[in-house]
């Protein structure tokens, strides 16, 4: 038997687990950081830290979007909505599940384009020449992992669950 | 007389046309820069000489499209015009990234006509995407420092700004490069952050960083420059009447020049911001000037050698950027 | 329909539907989604979109919103941030709402070395509203300080907006720093006396605590040698210009982290959540950049900016009138745009004509920068008030909006204040 609930379970395990990508690239970035300014006072530096930084930036945040997104972590002005009766409100939850699943699904779809535009322009950071493809591709990443996250939400919406 | 009544017809004819077609411009550089009013007279001839028939709106600063976003941003339509550089999307422009090069440009003019010739000449693949208006490039970048630099050991270990290209010159003048954007930079160099930085003249008023360092070593024979485009949707163009075709094409050719010259009044006015602010201008030694050259050989064979890679004929390349800049002079 | 009404429509919109408990930062990159879609193409739309996602996410000079937010976590699970609150309750806590100006004072401080508001509240989110909790501060008090205090980075130099303006206008940027100095210390008193006000009408905000003699105060201290060091170390190299703010979060975090862990302050539980509550609040925050980004390319491609600049400048008002009007744009822009974006797509059109009416430009940005910093915490694009309500997961939005009415209030004073006295923002410089 399939279980909204239980399914619902195991996806934000897995968005956690995902959420260890960005907590990784969160501490990458302190350690470059302050490798680089510690390394600045014997007049070295660590070569591209600054592009480094912008895109451990980039991992951090789309490896943190399933994860936020199923901690109900972004911020919505919750003012009205809940003063409504119980099938609007079901309504409107299952408009707004629909809406950000039609978003994410189109950013990820797009990043996937534009990481391979690109990809086949051989686009790479101006110091390190690293390619910034795998980086865009990232984004896609975290943001097809998020889909999961928002159809449990609507489905839990849909059985009359309040998860709030 | 058949040239006069093609003009009274096209003047008649103008009125008619129920709708003008507009256009919108993406420009990276802020508003009040001399580049941005330089792209806006552009957009005004053109608006002129096609009676009207074309309207282009403005959106400097990156409003519409960043940077680095400018040049896929008129592949994919979000503006019809855009102007940034070659250089925020390395790797994107294999041919084009010669101009560049630490070939010792004397100054604006020769360097922006020279990257028009360099394009015509090569056409390159990688801006067969696009519809190429024209380009413009600045005047040698040049060394600022806090400290002064007279010889390639003053230079030695210095935590110098630069990005991309300027950042190989930095290694291979023995200094350590800190890759920061031009906006960052006054602040950087304020608080000591870095020492220095490689910029043409003109940043010095522009950005004011003339405020925040204190010497310029002229090494105009190292003299690099950042080529950039003003490119159009090639579909959009190709949809427009032949008559307005005709009349971007014109303008365009004529703002090769008049970029020219900003750039190079741009540079005066950094000269003279830099002296008011009581900096001193360091002139590199005939010796001198030589072993910065030689080290610097390196940056060049390397591009040389990438093209190379890349199935591209770097070393015509660079030939031909060296000929087209001492035919200038 | 002309591109005017699409946007007006998007601005009703983005009113309406904030109501509709979407998460703001989806609801903004939706809205600019399908109005620049409707007035350029959708096709542009959609590769705009990937392309200011990916700018914004991987944005070096964000990345200084990790990493503070990451300091002032491990500063919390560590017990660090109790113990300097505790020293703080000695010193000021039997001030009605002492702990309160007590942050003002301690966001002042932080937002003069570093640029980022969003990082200013963050920070200081993290670190001060579980402590004035337990201090029974009422949270409209505790959640509004901070929001507002964070906005103080913007006026109180290093800041952003000075410097762009600097540019865009060819004004002096050291003229501007030292032009924001009065000017932000009399936001700061104002607000001390927003507070003093508000907890004498409403004691219940921010209780009156006991008296401690002296000998109880030092002692307090003694437990806050390390932080001491770490904020002298971060702070001073900030200051002194060894790094930049994204390096000093970084370094701040790393020194944090080392002292927590040599006292075997932090266990590994209190780690993990310190680095998942870091990642949280940083997606959070980005997600409404990005989207009020989309937004404002939207609002861009309206042209409604430069429509509203070209009527004013076209009207027949004495000069007074004229930057009344002005400055009331900025504030209604700043409640849509993001402030650096406000500012570029504005003063093009706007300086020239303050030069006509015979204004100073050097007190003109400043009150520029003074009506944006409000832009930061009024609704609906008040990012600074979402950061704080991120942060403070237990308080309702409006509750905080509500805070930020007697901080605002403040600002609104200090503005009106510039009007007849522009001396408090030239005077400073006039020295120089
Ligand atoms: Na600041
Ligand atoms: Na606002």
């Amino acid at each position: 038997m399939f279980s909204v609930i239980r399914a619902n379970r195991y996806i934000a395990r897995a968005a956690a687990a995902v959420n260890w990508i960005a907590a990784a690239a969160i501490v990458l970035m302190m350690l470059v950081t302050t490798g680089d300014v510690v390394l600045r006072f014997f007049r070295f530096s660590i070569p591209g830290a600054y592009e480094t930084i912008g895109f451990l930036g980039a991992l951090a945040i789309s490896f943190s979007l399933p994860y936020t997104a199923a901690e109900k972590g972004h911020i919505a002005v919750d003012f009205l909505v809940p003063r409504l009766p119980r099938t609007a409100r079901i309504v409107i939850h299952s408009i707004n599940s629909l809406v950000s699943l039609a978003l994410f699904a189109i950013i990820a779809w797009q990043s996937l384009v534009y990481g391979s535009v690109l990809k086949a322009s051989n686009s790479v950071s101006a110091t390190l020449e690293m390619p910034i493809y795998p980086f865009v591709y990232g984004v896609a990443a975290g943001c097809i992992l998020l889909c999961p996250v928002l159809v449990m939400d609507l489905l839990l919406r849909l059985r009359g669950a309040e998860t709030q | 007389q058949s040239d006069d009544s093609n003009q009274e017809a096209q003047k008649q004819s103008a009125p008619e046309k129920s709708e003008t077609i507009e256009l919108s411009y993406s420009v990276f550089f802020p508003p009040t820069h001399a580049h941005s009013k330089a792209a806006e007279d552009w957009a005004r001839q053109v608006e002129a000489r096609t009676d009207n028939a074309v309207k282009i709106n403005m959106y400097p600063g990156g409003t519409l499209t960043g940077a680095a976003e400018c040049y896929d941003g008129v592949v994919s339509g979000i503006s019809d015009i855009g102007m940034s550089c070659f250089a925020y999307t390395r790797g994107r422009f294999p041919v084009m990234e010669a101009v560049d090069l630490p070939l010792g440009y004397p100054d604006g003019m020769t360097a922006t006509r020279v990257a028009n010739q360099f394009y015509q000449q090569m056409d390159p693949e990688e801006l067969k995407d696009v519809k190429v208006l024209y380009l413009h490039a600045h005047g040698p970048g040049l060394l600022h420092t806090k400290k002064p630099v007279e010889t390639l050991a003053d230079i030695e270990g210095m935590q110098i700004r630069s990005t991309g290209l300027s950042a190989k010159m930095v290694q291979a003048l023995g200094a350590t490069p800190v890759a920061m954007p031009q906006g960052d930079t006054y602040e950087a160099l304020q608080k000591g952050v870095v020492e220095g930085t490689f910029a043409p003249m003109e940043t010095l008023k522009g950005w004011r960083q003339g405020d925040v360092i204190d010497y310029t070593t002229n090494c105009q024979e190292i003299g690099y420059t950042t080529t950039m485009f003003a490119v159009m949707n090639k579909e959009k163009f190709n949809q427009l009447p032949e008559e307005v075709r005709d009349v971007i094409n014109n303008v365009s050719n004529e703002w090769i020049e008049v970029h020219g010259q900003v750039w190079d009044d741009a540079d005066k006015e950094g000269l003279a911001y830099t002296r008011e602010q009581g900096n001193e201008i360091i002139e590199l030694s005939q010796e001198q000037s030589a072993r910065w050259k030689e080290a610097i050989l390196p940056v060049i064979d390397d591009y040389i050698t990438d093209a190379r890679e890349n199935g591209l004929e770097g070393q015509k390349s660079v030939d031909l950027l060296r000929s087209l800049i001492e035919k200038q002079n | 329909m002309t591109p005017t009404t699409i946007g007006l429509i998007g601005i009703a919109a983005l009113f309406l539907l904030i109501f509709s408990r979407l998460p703001v930062g989806y609801l903004m990159a939706v809205i600019g989604i399908v109005g620049f879609g409707t007035i350029v193409s959708f096709d542009a739309a959609l590769n705009l979109t990937a392309r200011d996602v990916f700018s914004v996410f991987s944005s070096y000079n964000l990345t200084v919103i990790p990493l503070f937010v990451f300091m002032g976590q491990i500063a919390f699970h560590s017990g660090i941030s109790s113990r300097l609150f505790d020293a703080a309750y000695r010193f000021v806590g039997h001030i009605p709402g002492g702990l309160a100006i007590a942050t003002i004072g301690a966001c002042a401080g932080f937002s003069a070395i570093c640029g980022s508001t969003n990082a200013t509240a963050a920070t200081m989110g993290a670190a001060t509203l579980p402590e004035m909790k337990r201090y029974n501060y009422k949270p409209e008090l505790a959640t509004g300080v901070v929001a507002a205090g964070g906005s103080l980075g913007i006026l109180i130099p290093p800041s952003v907006v000075f410097i762009v303006y600097g540019i865009l206008t060819e004004q002096s940027i050291g003229e501007l720093f030292v032009a924001g100095l009065l000017p932000g210390l009399l936001l700061c008193v104002l607000m001390v006396a927003s507070i003093l006000i508000w907890t004498r009408m409403r004691p219940d905000l921010g209780p009156k605590g006991e008296k401690f003699t002296l000998r109880q105060k030092l002692a307090s201290l003694s437990g806050l040698v390390e932080t001491l060091v770490i904020f002298v170390l971060v702070m001073g190299g900030l200051f002194k210009g060894i790094f930049t703010p994204t390096e000093a979060g970084g370094i701040g975090a790393f020194c944090t982290l080392a002292v927590a862990l040599i006292r075997r302050n932090l266990s590994m539980e209190g780690f993990v959540q310190a680095l998942f509550e870091t990642t949280r609040i940083t997606c959070m925050i980005l997600v409404i950049v990005a989207g009020a980004t989309i937004f404002s390319r939207f609002m861009a491609v309206t042209r409604i900016p430069f429509d509203i600049a070209g009527w004013i400048t076209a009207l027949d008002m004495s000069p007074a009138m004229i930057m009344c009007l002005i400055i009331g744009v900025y504030f209604l822009g700043g409640c849509f745009i993001d402030a650096l974006a406000l500012v570029m797509l504005t003063i093009p059109i706007f300086y020239p004509v303050i030069l006509e009416l015979g204004y100073d430009p050097i007190w003109f940005g400043v009150v520029i920068v003074l009506v944006t910093q409000i832009g930061v915490i009024t609704p609906p694009v008040g990012v600074n008030v979402y950061v704080v309500s991120g942060v403070a997961r237990d308080v309702p939005l409006n509750t905080i909006f509500k805070g930020v009415v007697p901080m605002l209030i403040a600002m609104i004073i200090t503005t009106l204040l510039l009007i007849p006295f522009p001396q408090i923002a030239l005077y400073l410089p006039g020295l120089l």
